[in-house]
């Protein structure tokens, strides 16, 4: 306990730093800005600020990135309660009874809950991450190459399981992501692979940014064009922020119950956070002593479901900084960033590194505070960011990808990338294939690959190891069980029906 | 109409790619090697055969299962004429133009993708953007770019 109060001391120390405060604090407002912003959900707003988080040093660089994580995701839920534009699977389960209250003319009280329920949910989550990450990186030091294998491979199917639209199609884009990982030039023999003589390909981590930007900002932008269905502005003023104690009263509940959740699911691969408000918003529509007002703006459906989420989000930082897996999509954009600024996720950064460690914790605690200060005071300062014309901020979103691009590479081939990749992205939306399994693919592949070659070299190629070692059999099972259930065509039918009726 | 074209069209993409990275690993006469040493070919040529199956897999589903097709959305073809070749434009002239050109155009063109542009607000919005791009990657991040570049050279004698 003491050990764990002075390294969260050293953590504050690090976070606290002047520099530190005001990227952590760049990155809320960047990111709230964006996020803000009608259609622009966390994903895009994250690929389209990275450049500017690179090129400090690395912790500083995380903290800001972390900010705009944040940020975004408040600022997705501030559109989803104001307008009914949800930016990412998680807000829609906010938008459904946050934009009945904020109907009713209680938008004011719908993103107080949302604010309160976050920032509770973010400071027990804190805790959560920084009484978790020391056990668990402690337990993945003792795992060798089969473990990790494993342990990625079932990280990867679990994307599956939750994503959205039809498992096959989710398995086949984790597939080619891992391909496109294999560009570049091959760590053990040092050959090029699939290049096609291009020499900017040699090092295939750097198609990174293009590729993000290009399958989130891009083709966001491609898929907003297509101008259907309209947009139902709710923009009077929002007055009366606070609620009242009747109000505060209903939400302390869901709010706890809410963090527990998402504290939960966030830890396990699979997108933890959306699944935490989903479950939450289901609990407590079952549990409430109001039902009669679910469907119609029932504040304990914003304030249970954004504590789920805001706490997922942290806790899914765990296992991405301590076993390297990311079990969401954002995490994987939080991976692609690290491995940018020069730090490979594992048990080991914990060791190597605490001061960016325990300071990106604190920072997340910080990054709480710094939402509830921005966000509701200036909520009327965001009301009309909501009222940004397309023909204003597609301009901009074009020329911060291209310049972002070239910022970080320094290299035109870069820029030319993300063209294609904005094209193939938008296509990719067309055809009913979710991109985010890809980029989950994408950032394992390395280490995937690796950590294969040098399980057949200990086993002298039999491939019995994965199962005769009883972390990764267990792993391995998991995977394959939740594979079958996924893959099964009555669950199928199911799942799809779920997933019809959270869009509706 | 029970076929889904849509699933068919994507399944045999899958397939097309996972050929196409297989035929990259013979061209280039990549190592696949043995399990025990695992060549450089080993793990991509299990992925795109993977690749291959679930393509197979997704075309086969498309053509027999009852999934009717969504329903249409409009194509952005003017959002997609005016904004994809702007990366294309902004890397071939970054580096002779300098930041503040290129920047300025990729603006200024990008805003042609909305129907209700007018040009007075287009041309403010580009130099909006490319104000706030100068002081962000020039000023604050120290972006190792001119403002205007080499290209320029002529008329500094």
């Amino acid at each position: 306990m003491t050990e764990l109060l002075g390294n969260l001391a050293d953590g504050f120390a690090v976070a606290g730093t002047l520099t530190n405060i005001l990227y952590a604090f760049l990155g809320v407002l960047l990111g709230t800005v964006i996020g803000v912003l009608p259609g622009v959900g966390p994903m895009a707003t994250i690929a389209i600020l990275m450049p500017m988080t690179l090129g400090s040093d690395p912790t500083t660089s995380l903290i800001m990135l972390a900010g705009v994580y944040y940020g975004a995701q408040y600022g997705g839920s501030t559109s989803a309660i104001l307008i009914n534009v949800p930016g990412e699977v998680s807000s829609a389960v906010t938008a459904i009874e946050g934009y009945q209250m904020a109907r009713r003319g209680r938008a004011g009280t719908a993103l107080a809950a949302a604010a309160i329920g976050s920032f509770v949910a973010g400071t027990i989550a804190t805790i959560a991450v920084a009484l978790l990450s020391p056990p668990l990186a402690a337990m993945a030091r003792n795992f060798a190459s089969p473990e990790y294998f494993a342990l990625m491979v079932l990280g990867l199917v679990m994307a599956i399981a939750l994503a959205n639209g039809a498992p096959l199609k989710a398995l086949a884009m984790i597939v080619l992501g891992l391909l496109i990982g294999m560009v570049g030039q091959e760590t053990q023999t040092g050959r090029m692979r699939f290049t096609m003589g291009f020499n900017e390909l040699a090092d295939g981590s750097a198609l990174f940014l293009p590729l993000v930007i290009g399958f989130f900002g891009l083709a966001e932008i491609y898929r907003n064009l297509e101008g259907t269905g309209t947009r139902e502005a709710l923009l009077k003023r929002v007055s009366n922020i606070w609620p009242s104690r009747a109000d505060l009263r209903r939400m302390v509940a869901p709010i706890l119950r809410g963090t527990g959740l998402g504290s939960m699911f966030g830890i396990l691969p699979g997108n933890g956070p959306v699944l935490a408000s989903f479950a939450s918003y289901s609990i407590e529509k079952r549990i409430t002593k109001h039902p009669e007002e679910f469907g119609h703006g029932a504040i304990e459906g914003v304030a249970g479901p954004e504590a789920a989420n805001n706490a997922g989000a942290q806790t899914s930082f765990v296992p991405m900084l301590t076993l390297g897996i990311p079990p969401s999509p954002v995490m994987a954009l939080m991976m692609g960033a690290m491995i940018l600024n020069g730090i490979i996720p594992g048990p080991r950064v914990i060791e190597e590194n605490p001061g960016l460690f325990w300071g990106l914790i604190a920072s997340m605690w910080i990054g709480n505070i710094m939402l509830v200060i921005l966000n509701l005071p200036l909520i009327g300062l965001w009301v009309r960011l909501l009222t940004i014309p397309y023909r204003v901020l597609v301009p901009a979103i074009v020329a911060f990808s291209c310049v972002g691009v070239y910022a970080v590479s320094s290299n035109p081939f870069h820029v030319f990338a993300l063209t294609l990749f904005g094209l193939v992205g938008y296509l990719l939306v067309r055809l009913r294939c979710e991109p985010a399994p890809l980029l989950l693919g994408f950032v394992l592949a390395g280490p995937l690959e690796s950590n294969l070659i040098r399980s057949l070299r200990v086993s002298r190629g039999d491939p019995m190891v994965f199962l005769e070692r009883p972390i990764s059999a267990g792993l391995l099972a998991v995977a394959l069980v939740a594979l079958i259930v996924v893959l099964l065509p009555f669950v199928a039918k199911k799942r799809e029906k779920v997933f019809q009726e959270e869009e509706g | 109409m029970t076929r889904n074209r849509q699933d068919i069209a994507v399944g045999v993409i899958f397939v097309a790619i996972g050929l196409l990275f297989g035929f990259d690993v013979w061209r280039t006469e990549l190592d696949v090697g043995t399990p025990l040493r695992m060549g450089p070919g080993f793990f991509p040529v299990i992925l795109a055969s993977v690749l291959v199956v679930l393509g197979a897999a997704i075309a086969i589903r498309g053509a027999i299962a009852r999934i009717p097709p969504e329903a249409f959305r409009a194509i952005p073809w003017r959002g997609l004429l005016f904004i994809a070749p702007l990366p294309v434009f902004f890397g071939l002239t970054i580096e002779g133009l300098g930041l503040v050109l290129p920047i300025f155009v990729v603006a200024f063109a990008a805003s042609f993708a909305s129907r209700e542009v007018r040009l007075v607000s287009a041309f403010a919005t580009a130099a909006g953007v490319t104000a706030f791009c100068v002081v962000v990657f020039h000023t604050l991040a120290g972006l190792p770019l001119p403002l205007f570049g080499p290209w320029f050279d002529f008329l500094r004698s």
